[in-house]
């Protein structure tokens, strides 16, 4: 064999070897492609009981997450607040519409919220070594599904809950989660049977604070279904001084509330030419500041609008200020309004209400008869007629201020203000207001049972 | 496959040594051998006489041959004494062929001024061919950009060569912040959600193709393409569809762009020094200034008033914090120093270049106020200060093996001013007048600083192996290194927040490259036959380190950690992309090549259910002119068609489910759900047919490009929202989706006039894309952005057929016929128009969908005019059209009622005429019923993208060592035409950022340039 021969060998074995080279290295798969993204953390990864902990704590910060964005659409959206900014969304909802695609970030929101706690249960119930029952974790995982429920049920005009995904368990509802379009108050009546466990497994832990606040959320669901006397029993069993809060924080900015950005890092909504901007900056339930006053310490004097005067709400002076989501001054209003629809106690109904107001120290005031929600001129609350329930319309509305409820007040009152009425001097563009959210348009395009209750542009 | 530098076949590699001694001989002198003659001269560029390095001079009769060494001369040893035709070819330039005369003993002088020509079919392409192949051998277009659009033109970015120079190219400027990356688009959109830029290889090794940290403040982000030094440039291919960049594989369904940068040659040191000095500058802002006297107080930010305005202009009150000057705006010192150096000796060559530049902005930023920690000081100026070093090396280390090292490092600067949509930017608040976020103060939200940094590294070694029995192999490895790093600083004291706070964020991207492919030549039974393989590798590691920090406690130079409250995030991802090809071509008679390949793609984010990912291509090219029946005054003319698929790897972990690791209860762990995950996810897959042709006719004097492609994009990763009624919110990735996307491409070039004295060029090109979305899963429609959708089919209804344009510009559906299927492009913009325009009445509005948001024609036109081989005019147009812009601007601004053109409704609603106004006054200016759709239009535009007039000193006029020296008037983007009527047509939103939608949002429009740049070679 010659020098040639062995070189040409040489070359083609080269050549095979390339060749093999290239075929070997896409057929090592594997490893060769693992992905490395590290902060993710897999599903099958969280059946464990060390992992419940973080679950629950998820729950609530989801529960914030979303809550927040609600208490600022909400309030914009009914005549808590006017929309003084430059966000096109702030401007329908200021004249009163909302329809399915304003509403896809908050169906998702809530569902979120709602499934994290009904799964997450499901999962701990499932998790070896975990102690589920009578546990702290467990009961304050059923308190955020009643809340969540409630969230949805409030403030969404129909409810619907679907089984979960292919080749997941069976989901938190069971087979009676079709995907069909229920009434709002079904979630209502979800949050019950949740609520009453994270009252038993609170009991039983002797977490406090867990069961003070199911019962009150009991109160507020079975008073949103018109079970009052139900309802005032749960509500008794809530001191006038209690609070139980949606959590903020500026320990990550997921964690702030929304309704400061908006109003102390922007300048997105104002108090003003609303009830609370009429009341005055002396009521110690809803503080604001007026911006356009020397000395106020605020960024600019007028919206982001550049229009309307800034009234910057003070009851969340932090981005840390949680939002209240129970708490026993409501407590005192929801039997407040038992007493009078119920008992048709009027002097027993206004006692209620001043024992919220004492423990403002305001005045007590004093009814001139029952009368009926007559609503402001222009629309909102009547801000001076004396009768109950414009009374308790003002009261409720000031008192829960900023808290996301405002809106379901307008809705289950069938209030005035949904006739067209105005805020912050801006009219109504349309007849009728929104008064609830509708199912998300993404909902509507994925769930052909419900795609005929979306509400179009 | 994608190996660069291969300019020349293996048959260059193997004449290395001839060449080597040529070189020798260039500086020897002497004839090397009796009784021949030499032939020596020059090949350059007759556009600008500079130079051709490497052309190859050949006298194929005789089977000799020879490169230009770095001065782009040449020396043709041993020549037999009598006649002879010799050849000059040049890659990207029409050939040329002469005849010399050789005496005994005798050398003979013959001078090349070649024409550019990017689609001489005798010309190689790399890209996309699995190795060096001939024009005529490839079935599908591939477009070329040379070195004389980069000598030519104003350049200040690759990217500017972009624009109006080749086919079916979309590259928009975006913005008048210097720094902020463009938009680069290859025949349109055809991904819902992932980028549709074009990957980017320099060299063979592949780069970032997107940009990189977004500033939140700025609204823009610098883009590593802007770091590449545009003097080393020696040429750009362009491949632009899944038919031709199917050896790519996945990732490669938006095109393939490859950038060659010059090379060294054999010689003494050649030295070359450019210098620019201009200016960046703009003209007048919004609308005409009749009734926009202070140009939204952009252009005359203390106007006190005219004849028109007496007292000034109530919408644009004088602010307080305006510069001295009167402006908001200024003009920008432009300088850019670049040198570099070729030479070489026998087997080793180089080339390297050192660039300076500083590029001032357009923004007067002023001085601080008399009061606070810098008080009086000037405050940082806005613009970019750059420089780069390249090394490019090659050796012949042995017989038949060329090895390639190119190194290249970048710094830049940039230096912006908060924009955009952003309550603190500086746009927003001076055209919002008075209704602004700073109580028309508007210098304070200067004393923000922002800041980014590139530090870039890309390195490559290229081994060719030239072995025996035609086999080649390639190997191609490299690294793309790039440090962003992006500052943002309020400081304390600053307006809207009184501690200020602090943003570090730092972050590596690294590609790797490992490319071998191999090639087997060989001629079968007189079938020529090239059989190609190889593998590919492709690594993308990203890592970084954000810190925030706010509330200081006092004033000075800050760290993140001077802040009371601090967050940390970290980003640390990898993907791997890898696969393998074959390929065969076969030719017949040397003009019909017929190819087909495969690849084989496996990828990191593929589902764990979904495996390997084959895409396969054919292509046929026939050169019919080669036939005997052709006739000879039609020149050359190929026919072509391919057909090929290329794909788009979905995200990192959008296959599995997982949970996000959140905070919760002030600071407590907790889990959030993250993703849903879909095991069977893969990459959406784009299959293109494509069929075109090219040739040349009038001796070469013009050349011709006709492309019609026909994209269909199917298993298009669509977001596919779950019902949230399950719970689990997020949307998920699944293939369920269907884009096409048609489009021509017609291109001309012609030398209209050849005389002694006059050379006149000039040529057109024509590019059109045209989406339409046929499928979404079942989904009707998914937002994009600002009012920007995916849109499904729908059938045409009553009420769509019946709608009104109330402007005359039409909308998607108009008069349809009730029943039909309706199709909307990628992406289209729809909002409320007014139905009711006439009526004295509160409008009425219908949500209608008016046309995509991305150009989808292009129309470039340039001309030359070159006199006594010295003096050249040249002038390159561009025109962009077919799509709507949303003004963001005019819309905000109406409903402050500071828009100009609303003074006369505004004043009529002040007066307490609102119900005596029609539906469309109201629909435009009244501040409680305007839309963003009434605000929307079509956005086509014409500009003039670059001017200059260049001029070549005589030699005789240069000094000792200068061999050549050209003084250069230039300028870019002179003149707008354009009926929109927002702040710009390429303003855009969001900078840079990799986003279908388009809007304009109080964004700076592209500013103009100016330049006086001088040339020197010696």
């Amino acid at each position: 064999m010659n020098t040639k021969n062995v070189k040409t060998m040489k070359m083609r074995f080269l050549s095979l070897c390339a060749v093999l080279a290239a075929v070997g290295l896409a057929g090592c798969g594997g490893d060769l492609f693992e992905v490395e993204n590290p902060g993710r953390i897999l599903d099958s990864d969280l059946n464990i009981p060390r992992a419940v902990a973080p679950m629950v704590v998820g729950m609530s910060s989801d529960f914030s997450n979303g809550y927040d964005n609600l208490t600022f659409a909400t309030a914009i959206l009914s005549d808590e607040i006017v929309g003084s900014g430059s966000y096109f969304s702030t401007g329908r909802y200021r004249r009163g519409l909302f329809d399915s695609d304003d509403a896809n970030g908050f169906w998702a929101a809530v569902h979120e919220a709602r499934w994290v706690a009904e799964a997450g249960l499901l999962r701990m119930k499932d998790i070896e070594g975990y102690t589920f029952d009578g546990n702290a974790l467990t009961a304050r995982a059923y308190l955020f599904a009643g809340l969540s429920n409630r969230w949805l049920g409030e403030n969404f005009c129909a409810a619907v809950f679907s089984q979960p995904y292919a080749g997941d368990v069976t989901g938190p509802g069971g087979e009676s989660d079709t995907g069909d379009w229920l009434e709002h108050r079904a979630a209502l009546e979800r949050a019950i049977p949740v609520l009453n466990e994270a009252v038993r497994h609170g009991g039983t832990a002797g977490a406090s604070e867990i069961v003070t606040a199911a019962e009150g959320a009991l109160a507020q669901v079975k008073m949103g279904l018109g079970h009052l006397t139900e309802a005032a029993v749960h509500a008794a069993k809530v001191p006038t001084d209690f609070v139980y809060e949606a959590n903020y924080s500026s320990n990550s900015g997921r964690e702030t509330s929304q309704v400061w950005n908006e109003t102390h890092g922007r300048q997105e909504v104002s108090a003003y030419q609303t009830l609370v901007g009429t009341v005055g900056a002396g009521d110690p339930r809803t503080p604001w500041t007026d911006c356009t006053k020397s000395g106020a310490k605020c960024a600019n004097v007028n919206g982001a609008d550049g229009v309307t005067p800034h009234y910057r709400q003070e009851k969340y002076p932090t981005r840390e200020d949680g939002i209240p989501l129970v708490k026993g001054t409501e407590m005192r209003l929801i039997e407040a309004e038992k007493m009078m629809v119920v008992d048709n106690d009027l002097e027993g109904a206004m006692a209620k209400i001043n024992e919220a107001r004492a423990f403002h120290d305001l005045d007590a005031l004093e009814a001139d008869g029952v009368g009926s929600i007559t609503g402001g001129e222009g629309g909102g609350a009547n801000p001076t007629s004396m009768s109950f329930w414009d009374i308790l319309d003002r009261e409720r509305h000031l008192t829960l201020w900023l808290e996301g409820r405002r809106l379901w007040d307008l809705r289950r009152w069938d209030h005035p203000h949904l006739d067209g009425g105005g805020v912050g001097g801006y009219e109504a563009t349309v007849a009728r207001r929104a008064a609830c959210m509708p199912i998300s348009d993404q909902e509507c395009q994925v769930n052909e049972k419900v795609k005929d209750f979306c509400i179009t542009r | 496959m994608v190996i660069s530098n291969v300019r020349l076949g293996p048959s260059f590699i193997r004449r290395w040594p001839m060449i080597a001694a040529a070189a020798l001989a260039l500086a020897a002198g002497p004839p090397l051998a009796a009784q021949t003659g030499t032939i020596t001269g020059t090949v350059r560029n007759a556009a600008n006489n500079s130079p051709l390095v490497e052309a190859r001079v050949a006298i194929p009769a005789l089977g000799m041959g020879q490169v230009t060494n770095n001065v782009g001369r040449y020396l043709l040893p041993g020549v037999p004494p009598g006649t002879h035709t010799l050849e000059v070819t040049y890659i990207g330039y029409a050939s040329q062929t002469m005849e010399v005369t050789v005496a005994a003993n005798g050398a003979a002088t013959a001078d090349f001024l070649l024409e550019s020509d990017a689609i001489s079919l005798e010309g190689i392409v790399v890209t996309g061919t699995a190795g060096a192949a001939r024009r005529r051998e490839v079935g599908n277009s591939v477009s070329q950009i040379t070195e004389e659009v980069f000598e030519s033109q104003p350049i200040t970015r690759v990217a500017d060569a972009l624009q109006g120079n080749t086919l079916g190219v979309v590259a928009l400027s975006n913005g008048g912040q210097v720094g902020a990356g463009s938009t680069i688009k290859l025949r349109g959109n055809n991904s819902v959600s992932f980028s549709n830029s074009p990957l980017i290889y320099v060299d063979g090794v592949r780069m970032r193709e997107r940009g990189l940290i977004h500033s939140d403040e700025a609204n823009q982000q610098t883009n590593p393409f802007d770091d590449i030094n545009w003097h080393d440039v020696e040429r750009m291919e362009i491949i632009k569809g899944a038919a031709a960049t199917t050896l790519y594989g996945t990732e490669a369904s938006g095109g393939v762009i490859q950038l060659f940068t010059k090379r060294g040659a054999a010689g003494a040191p050649a030295w070359s020094l450019a210098i620019d000095q201009g200016i960046n500058s703009l003209g007048h802002i919004g609308p005409e200034a009749s009734v926009n006297p202070t140009g939204l107080g952009l252009n005359n930010c203390n106007f006190t008033g005219n004849a028109d305005f007496p007292g000034g202009d109530s919408q644009f009150p004088a602010d307080p914090s305006c510069p001295a000057s009167g402006s908001w705006l200024k003009n920008g010192h432009v300088q850019n120093y670049n040198l570099s150096v070729r030479g070489g000796a026998e087997r080793m060559n180089y080339y390297l270049s050192a660039r300076w530049g500083r590029e001032g902005g357009v923004f007067d930023t002023g001085y601080y106020p008399e009061t606070g920690e810098k008080k009086g000081a000037k405050r940082p100026e806005q613009g970019q200060e750059s420089w780069n070093l390249r090394g490019n090396f090659a050796f012949a280390p042995a017989e038949g093996v060329d090895v390639r090292l190119n190194t290249y490092y970048a710094h830049r600067n940039v230096t912006w001013v908060p924009d955009g949509n952003n309550a603190e930017g500086l746009l927003l608040n001076v055209f919002r007048g008075g209704s602004d976020y700073t109580n028309d103060e508007d210098g304070k939200l200067l004393d923000m600083d922002i800041t980014n940094v590139n530090d870039h590294f890309i390195t490559g070694l290229n081994i060719i192996w030239n072995a025996d029995h035609g086999i080649t192999h390639r190997i191609n490895t490299g690294i793309d290194w790039t440090r962003n790093t992006y500052l943002e600083e309020r400081p304390w004291g600053y307006f809207r927040v009184a501690l200020g706070d602090r943003e570090s964020d730092e972050r590596t991207f690294r590609k790797l490259t490992l490319d071998y492919s191999g090639a087997w030549l060989a001629d079968l039974f007189g079938v020529q036959s090239e059989f190609s393989w190889g593998a590919q590798l492709y690594n993308d590691f990203v890592t970084g380190n954000n810190g925030f920090g706010e509330d200081f406690s006092g004033p000075g130079a800050k760290v993140v950690n001077s802040g009371a409250i601090t967050e940390a995030f970290e980003t640390n991802q990898r993907v791997t992309t890898g696969g393998f090809f074959f390929q065969e071509r076969v030719g017949v008679a040397d003009r019909l090549f017929v190819t087909a390949g495969l690849r084989v793609d496996g990828h990191s984010a593929f589902g764990s259910d979904f495996g390997l990912q084959p895409y396969p291509k054919a292509s046929v090219s026939y050169v019919i002119s080669d036939e005997d029946f052709f006739p000879e005054y039609l020149g050359t003319l190929k026919l072509r068609t391919a057909l090929g698929e290329s794909g788009k790897a979905p995200g990192l972990f959008d296959a599995v489910r997982t949970w996000a690791s959140v905070a919760g209860d002030d600071g407590s762990p907790g889990l959030s759900p993250s993703n849903l995950g879909n095991s069977e996810l893969g990459p959406e897959r784009t299959r293109e047919w494509e069929i075109g042709l090219e040739g040349s006719m009038v001796d070469g004097r013009v050349s011709y490009e006709y492309n019609y492609y026909n994209q269909n994009t199917f298993d298009a990763l669509i977001p596919v929202t779950q019902p949230a009624s399950q719970g689990f919110a997020n949307a998920q990735f699944s293939n369920v989706g269907e884009i096409q996307t048609t489009g021509h491409e017609i291109g001309v070039n012609a030398t209209v006039l050849a005389t002694e004295q006059f050379v006149v060029d000039a040529g057109v090109r024509l590019s059109t894309n045209n989406s339409k979305v046929l499928d979404l899963g079942g989904l009707t429609r998914l937002p994009y952005g600002w009012r920007n959708y995916v849109h499904a089919p729908q059938e045409c209804t009553e009420a769509m057929s019946n709608a009104v344009s109330f402007d005359g510009n039409g909308f998607i559906g108009q008069g349809c016929t009730v029943g039909e299927m309706v199709y909307y492009p990628l992406p289209v913009f729809c909002e409320d128009r007014v139905q009711n325009p006439n009526e004295v009445a509160a409008p009425v509005y219908a949500d209608q969908c008016l046309g995509n948001t991305s150009p989808t024609r292009t129309i470039g036109w340039n001309a030359a005019v070159t006199f006594a081989d010295r003096v050249t005019m040249d002038m390159v147009w561009e025109a962009q059209g077919g799509h709507w812009l949303s003004s963001g601007t005019a819309y905000q601004n109406a409903r402050r009622r500071v828009w100009p053109t609303c003074r006369a409704t505004v004043d009529r609603i002040r007066a307490g005429e609102t119900n005596q106004l029609t539906a469309r006054e109201r629909a435009l200016c009244d501040p409680g019923r305007t839309r963003y759709g009434m605000w929307t239009q079509p956005a086509d535009f014409v500009k003039l993208r670059s001017a200059s007039l260049s001029f070549r000193l005589p030699e005789d006029w240069l000094p000792g060592q200068l061999r050549a020296a050209t003084v250069r008037l230039q300028g870019r983007n002179l003149l707008t035409f354009t009926d929109y009527e927002g702040v710009d047509p390429e303003a855009f939103e969001d900078g840079s950022a990799e986003v279908l939608f388009r809007q304009e949002y109080y964004n700076l429009p592209p500013f103009r340039s100016m330049q006086l740049s001088v040339k020197v070679d010696f």
